[in-house]
């Protein structure tokens, strides 16, 4: 599953490329930690990041989630500042895409089809992220 | 959780609402008017002007309220199975007389064309709505698999 980036190709995918910054990570090291300030969101170009949930022991952790290239998480920080809700860390090699709020504002006139396929994809994840435990959980929650 | 929910209406400038007023209809709802159903194929989300909605629980406990949560005036309802192309997870009611802005796939795919800026406004409301309600439910019920 290539997540956004079936979305935006070709000329929209290099637009894309130059908006955001991308990052390293080497494996086993975290892109973030739960509860700290969460300012950015990332997208995966490659490799494969673990999503964390601390135990109540130290260092110990759950593993909730995986995501591959063009998945992403921490889109939260893109309507505010909120904790982290989870730690990201990285399973392998690992290059990312660090999404701001402040990067994203050009686009909205510079080229608001691009940022418009871009939120697409956002809802795209956090629907299949909400419905995925939605069977699970039937009644105790609401989109 | 209602506090931390606010105005869809702060993405838009004061022109802008107006615009937004003007392209979609507005829809007076009576006090316990159904708006929609659980299940049905959603091509509308509904941004709250006066009143409020209810979502309901699908299988309510004998006894236990049937509302699973309050949208008061400014918030959205509906926004995350509208831009998912899912059917509606909730059926939504009217508690009180009740003003909604109807915005329609129709609509809302022209406006993305004709005017991209103004659609822009909107998904960033809906995201707004989408991002602090499953922050809000994940940190309340401590749902081990979610996260954003």
């Amino acid at each position: 599953m290539a997540g956004i980036f079936d979305r935006i190709t070709g000329v929209d995918r290099v637009e894309l490329d130059a908006v955001f910054p991308k990052v390293s990570v080497a494996a086993g090291e975290f892109l973030c930690k739960f509860g700290d300030p969460a300012k950015e969101m990332y997208i995966i170009v490659s490799g494969e990041v673990e999503i964390l949930r601390p135990r109540r022991k130290e260092g110990e952790f759950d593993t909730i989630g995986t995501l591959a290239a063009g998945q992403m998480s921490g889109e939260a920080a893109l309507m505010g500042t909120f904790p982290r809700n989870a730690s990201m860390r990285a399973k392998d090699a690992v290059e990312v895409m660090v999404v701001t709020r402040a990067a994203l504002q050009p686009l909205k006139t510079k080229n608001p089809r691009l940022l418009m396929l871009f939120y697409d994809g956002i809802f795209e994840q956090i629907g299949e992220r909400f419905y995925a435990i939605r069977e699970k959980k039937t009644s105790e929650l609401f989109s | 959780m209602t506090d931390a929910v606010p105005s869809a209406l702060k993405f838009f400038s004061s022109i802008d609402r107006l615009e937004l007023m003007n392209t979609f209809q507005k829809k007076s709802c009576a006090a316990g008017e159904i708006i929609c159903k659980s299940g049905e194929p959603n091509d509308e989300m509904f941004i709250v002007l006066s009143g409020r909605l209810e979502a309901l629980k699908s299988e309510p406990k004998e006894g236990e309220s049937d509302v699973l949560m309050t949208i008061d005036a400014g918030g959205i309802s509906g926004e995350t199975s509208f831009m998912t192309g899912r059917k509606r997870s909730a059926s939504v009611r009217a508690p009180v007389p009740t003003d909604i802005l109807v915005v329609t796939r129709d609509k809302f795919n022209a406006l993305k064309t004709k005017k991209p800026l103004m659609a822009v406004c909107l998904y960033e409301a809906a995201l707004d709505q989408a991002i602090r309600r499953f922050r809000s439910l994940s940190d309340q019920k401590n749902l081990l698999s979610y996260w954003m």
